[in-house]
């Protein structure tokens, strides 16, 4: 049965990939912009736009456009950007390794400082640790989110002059790249000055978002533990004279583990998104940048590539979480 | 599933201060935004007048918010941004609903293959990464505050068909429909006469509580120049512009950023209310 589910899930998270590079394939042919200007540059001859039609497969009709783009998709060819003429993969590698590594930060010290917290004020409901809770967590969710960065960006650069405004690093790049993530490769290299000057500047960004999507994790934590508390059995292993620190983080933890799993594949969708915002605002070398860069100069390879990049992260989170609610809920196994 | 209207008192009582703040700010906002042309010192401001001997001026008597890099009356344009903002609100909520409720009615009533294909659509919009589609949709169509509403409302209209559809789903079961099935009538009005009026509670406090997000997410796509485009007076678009001075003149970003919160802050705490009122519980 669980195997059966397992394989039927993952089918669909292949169609679901599938269905974007459609979806990106035709929105990005239906784009105002002409991919021929940007690859001919100004003033072109007809005989430069016409070899460049026929160079770029333009001149077909568009089902075997169609045809060749996905063949070209399930060899991991992602084709050529307009803007670089280099091809699309390689700096979609370079960049998705910023953004992984700032939206993976910001998820880390947004699950380490959330849910404690969230426990923590399920438990005491009057204390105001509570109160402050619920006051950040209101607050999270209405902030605009680049309005926040630059706020941290006139106290923490402006005023204070502690963190550097924005960018990735001032220091050259670690001397061997294993991973492509700046913080774990400088540690591995132990160059500990490019360390500190890597972790200073991710930690204005990653503030941004964590102070976005606090909020949700606490809460979701909070609602689950105050359910939970409120069981009968809860009571009896209160009555049983179990301490209450072991009742609280063997009994009641096991049950908001659910909730907290769903809720963090939102939130790192959520984060996601929210990169588009804080890497302009930052000016982070990332995927959201490229994006944006993209679509305004008609790099229809690059804008197609970045999308299903985005898209195959997303499905692959979203069937991660599954296979591991799966594991934490005998229940769910079954059922499915 | 039955739905009881307490009585606005008793909402009153629940969130005092915090339901009929929000509620009444968003008052103000609206007469503020409607009657911009009477209420801010320099309407002139707005349609384009440049003093650039009064720019970048710190907050004072004269001008509430300061000025911008071109002089302009930082309040006076804040307070003409609200028209913008509001219409992102009530324009991706309105057409967001518009594309969902009819789906959702049709999915949960329908059942069988016709449910199917709209609820696989859905899924298939859901799995974007938020933010995404409403750039590459925004992107197709070319950058406006229009096209950004549409974009949004598109990558959005899936939720409400998921929430509606639970709702009829379990209105369906009831025997008041089931009765007005025997007696003949057409599926068309029983869904418009009984199963929408008895399911559309949560699509409700749903639509109140995204109002702050589609606000904030069109800000957002004016912010990184696929949403509102100059002249044009919007939040997102006045925090980019101060992108350049904020540093040196905080006000210039400060102010817009603010009535951006408040306003989404407000839509929230309106939309929980409202769903105390009309205890839905949680929708999703």
């Amino acid at each position: 049965m669980g195997v059966a589910y397992f394989i039927r899930r993952f089918f669909w998270s292949l169609f679901v990939i599938f269905a974007v590079a459609l979806v990106a394939f035709v929105l990005v042919r239906v784009l105002p912009g002409d991919p021929i200007a940007a690859w001919v540059g100004d003033h072109p001859t007809q005989e430069q736009i016409d070899r460049a039609r026929s160079e770029l497969g333009y001149d077909q009709p568009v089902y075997i456009q169609a045809v060749k783009y996905f063949s070209r998709l399930m060899r991991g060819d992602l084709g050529v950007s307009l803007r670089t003429r280099r091809p699309v993969w390689d700096e979609i590698r370079r960049r998705f390794a910023a953004t992984f590594e700032l939206t993976t930060f910001a998820m880390l010290i947004t699950l380490l400082l959330g849910a404690p917290i969230g426990l923590a004020a399920a438990n005491h409901p009057g204390h105001w640790l509570s109160r402050t809770e619920k006051a950040l967590s209101l607050t999270g969710v209405a902030i605009p989110i680049f309005w926040l960065g630059m706020l941290l960006q006139m106290y923490f650069s402006g005023s204070l002059n502690w963190l550097p405004l924005q960018g990735q690093r001032a220091l050259p790049k670690p001397d061997k790249i294993y991973s492509g993530l700046l913080l774990l490769d400088t540690l591995f290299n132990g160059e500990f000055d490019k360390f500190a000057d890597a972790l200073q500047h991710i930690l204005m960004p990653a503030l941004t978002l964590v102070a976005a999507t606090f909020g949700i994790i606490t809460r979701t934590v909070r609602n689950a533990a105050a359910q939970t508390l409120n069981q009968d059995y809860i009571r009896t292993a209160h009555a049983y004279g179990i301490r209450r620190r072991t009742v609280l983080y063997v009994y009641v933890l096991k049950n908001i583990l659910i909730p907290l799993i769903t809720v963090s594949g939102l939130v790192y969708g959520y984060l996601l998104g929210g990169t588009f915002l804080v890497e302009r605002v930052f000016d982070w070398p990332g995927l959201g940048q490229l994006a944006v860069l993209s679509i305004l100069t008609d790099d229809l390879p690059a804008v197609t590539g970045v999308a299903l990049v985005y898209a195959v992260v997303y499905t692959f989170i979203n069937y991660v979480l599954d296979v591991i609610y799966a594991g934490v809920d005998p229940r769910l196994r079954k059922s499915a | 599933m039955e739905v009881t209207i307490y009585p606005i008192k008793r909402a009153a009582r629940r969130y005092p201060a915090a339901f009929w703040g929000s509620v009444g700010f968003l008052a103000v906002l609206l007469t503020l935004a409607l009657l911009a042309a009477y209420l801010t010192p320099y309407p002139a401001d707005a349609s384009g007048q440049m003093h650039f001997e009064q720019k970048l001026l710190p907050p004072s008597l004269r001008h509430l918010f300061g000025t911008d890099s071109i002089g302009r009356d930082i309040f006076t344009l804040v307070i003409y941004g609200a028209r913008l903002s509001l219409i992102s609100a009530f324009g991706v909520v309105g057409v967001a609903l518009l594309l969902g409720v009819p789906l959702g009615l049709i999915a949960g009533y329908k059942g069988g293959f016709t449910e199917n294909v709209i609820m696989r659509v859905c899924d298939a919009f859901l799995a974007f990464p938020p933010l995404l589609l409403p750039i590459i949709f925004t992107a197709a169509l070319g950058p406006s505050l229009k096209n950004a509403i549409i974009a949004v409302a598109v990558s959005w209209f899936p939720w409400y068909v998921r929430i509606l559809r639970a709702q009829v789903l379990a209105v369906k079961q009831a025997p008041y429909i089931t009765a007005s099935r025997a007696m003949g009538i057409s599926s068309l009005r029983i869904l418009y006469n009984h199963v929408l009026p008895n399911s559309f509670a949560p699509v409700l406090v749903q639509a109140t509580l995204d109002m702050g997000y589609a606000i904030l997410t069109v800000a957002g796509l004016s912010f990184i120049g696929f949403g509102a485009r100059p002249p044009a007076i919007e939040w997102g678009l006045m925090i980019t512009s101060s992108r350049a001075t904020f540093l040196d003149f905080w006000w210039t970003a400060f102010f817009p950023g603010l009535a951006l919160f408040l306003t989404v802050f407000a839509f929230n705490l309106s939309g929980e209310g409202l769903r105390n009122i009309l205890n839905t519980g949680d929708v999703l």
